[in-house]
């Protein structure tokens, strides 16, 4: 059983250019745990994962995957894109295949039965669905154990029931393996439902990190809601405030 | 919707064929009218006996051999270093800065122009042809090699760089697999290519093959063998089309398989 690490963030900063992407994040994420990622688009967040995972370097702060045993350990980091991003030339086993330590069909056809898919691995990427073209990037990334799964609006371009389906699965398998998760979405009924701490970026800084205490798996019931309206009430109010200043300036 | 009758795939290899079919046919009937003094275009019975003719003394096939193999002589050299250039100039960036900007000046002139200075250094031996031949077929699978290489999905790079998918792996499974249909692309245009080359080469400077061969007789105003020069250029021609498109086929396999289902 793997055992996710901690992250943390101090202080960091990203400029690209002039502009200030991200201002002074401060997050502290314990092993294990989901946290979510919300805000509107261009508010940073894709940023902060891209700097977790290191496809970005940061301007000032820094941030430490920290693993009790490695400190220095930073492999266990897979990502997951908004895109599944799978080799159209490569069949379906051999995408998770090529990942994976042992290059073995054996082991992608094991990650392929932990998203139900095991019966597509010998197609082409380009005959799936959107959704299993997903679940088969999500046993991509699942297949070498990782500590640490990075999620970048992974379901942002599926139908209404495949992403309540995808939910589901991604904390069926979050719960059995125990890897450490970041979810950045703009769906705020999904950062409930699958974190357990939910925080909203603003124009590059932190302004609400929720804890979500509902038991698992959640259903969308009236605490549910209760989350569901807090955190999207406090997201419309800056955006009112901010039409307010634009009408004020004419 | 628009319902269409869908016909069965022969169908369509076969509709290929009418026009060429009909035009044969057109040919023969138009040869029972003339007579046998007609001097400008042969009778299809007349291309067939030159045909038959030439065959007999081993010239024709002879002919054929030499002017294939220095067609794909000809390609090879071009093809090979086009291709090695697209790919060292497609991933490093400082050797890009150093090299492309002189193949790019290079590739404005007309290849076939190169002719007059080709000649002059190398006579009209077998190099001067394959020179020719090289230099036309390097450009397309050179830029097509390149630009495959260079405009790659950056999804997908960056994807193998989270994953780790690097080096050897990288270049096999992710860089090469990218390019290669545009890689293909070059490959087709370099052959439609080689045999222009070649023919004009042979017509103006050899001694032997398909091109010298219609020169010839033009000389003796054998207009029965000037057709079938033509004819063989056009089957060759289509015999190079069929071979790629095969091996597109072959190595591009996942693409058709998702063409077909979607």
């Amino acid at each position: 059983m793997s055992q996710g690490y901690a992250i943390s963030v101090k202080n960091v900063e990203k400029s690209f250019g002039t502009t200030k992407v991200l201002k002074d994040i401060n997050i502290e994420i314990k092993e294990g745990e989901f946290v979510a990622i919300v805000g509107k688009s261009g508010c940073g967040k894709s940023t902060l994962l891209r700097l977790i995972c290191g496809l970005d370097t940061v301007t000032g702060g820094a941030i430490d995957i920290i693993d009790e045993q490695n400190p220095a350990e930073q492999a266990g980091v897979k990502f997951l894109f908004q895109e599944a991003r799978l080799l159209p030339w490569q069949r379906v086993w051999k995408n998770i295949a090529l990942v994976s330590e042992k290059k073995s069909k054996e082991v992608a056809i094991e990650a392929l039965k932990s998203v139900k898919l095991e019966d597509k691995a010998d197609e082409w990427p380009g005959t799936l669905s959107g959704g299993q073209k997903q679940r088969v990037s999500l046993a991509r990334a699942l297949s070498s154990d990782p500590k640490v799964l990075l999620l970048d609006e992974p379901l942002g371009a599926l139908d209404a029931l495949t992403r309540i389906e995808m939910q589901v699965l991604i904390e069926n398998l979050w719960k059995e393996k125990r890897f450490t998760a970041i979810l950045v979405t703009h769906d705020v009924s999904e950062a409930i439902y699958l974190a357990d701490r939910v925080i909203l970026i603003e124009n590059g800084e932190i302004t609400m990190d929720e804890r979500i205490a509902l038991a698992r798996p959640r259903k969308r019931d009236s605490s549910f809601a209760y989350f569901e309206n807090k955190i999207l009430s406090r997201l419309l109010e800056q955006n009112e405030s901010l039409e307010g200043a634009d009408s004020f300036n004419i | 919707m628009e319902k269409t009758r869908k016909l069965p795939v022969w169908s369509n290899k076969l509709a290929a064929w009418i026009i060429p079919v009909v035009v044969v046919i057109l040919w023969a009937i138009w040869g029972t009218t003339q007579s046998s003094s007609n001097s400008l275009l042969p009778t299809i019975e007349q291309v067939w006996k030159g045909f038959l003719r030439l065959l007999k003394d081993g010239t024709l096939w002879e002919n054929i051999k030499i002017s294939t193999f220095r067609a794909f002589k000809g390609l090879f050299w071009g093809g090979a270093i086009g291709f090695t250039l697209g790919v060292i100039n497609g991933i490093s960036r400082k050797i890009d800065h150093l090299l492309n900007n002189p193949i790019q000046m290079v590739r404005n002139v007309p290849y076939l122009a190169m002719m007059p200075l080709i000649l002059v250094w190398f006579g009209i031996g077998e190099t001067t042809k394959t020179i020719l031949i090289a230099i036309g077929t390097f450009f397309p699978i050179y830029l097509n090699t390149y630009s495959g290489i260079r405009y790659i999905d950056s999804g997908l790079i960056e994807m193998s760089k989270v994953y780790g998918i690097k080096n050897k792996d990288l270049y096999l499974h992710v860089i090469f697999p990218g390019a290669l249909p545009s890689i293909m692309i070059g490959l087709k245009q370099s052959l439609g290519r080689m045999w222009v080359i070649l023919i004009v080469a042979e017509q103006v400077a050899a001694k032997s093959g398909i091109g010298y061969m219609v020169t010839n007789a033009r000389e003796f105003m054998l207009m029965d063998i000037i057709v079938l020069g033509l004819i063989l250029y056009a089957i060759l021609g289509s015999l190079s089309d069929i071979v790629t498109t095969f091996l597109e086929r072959k190595l591009l396999k996942w693409r058709y398989s998702t063409e077909r289902r979607s």
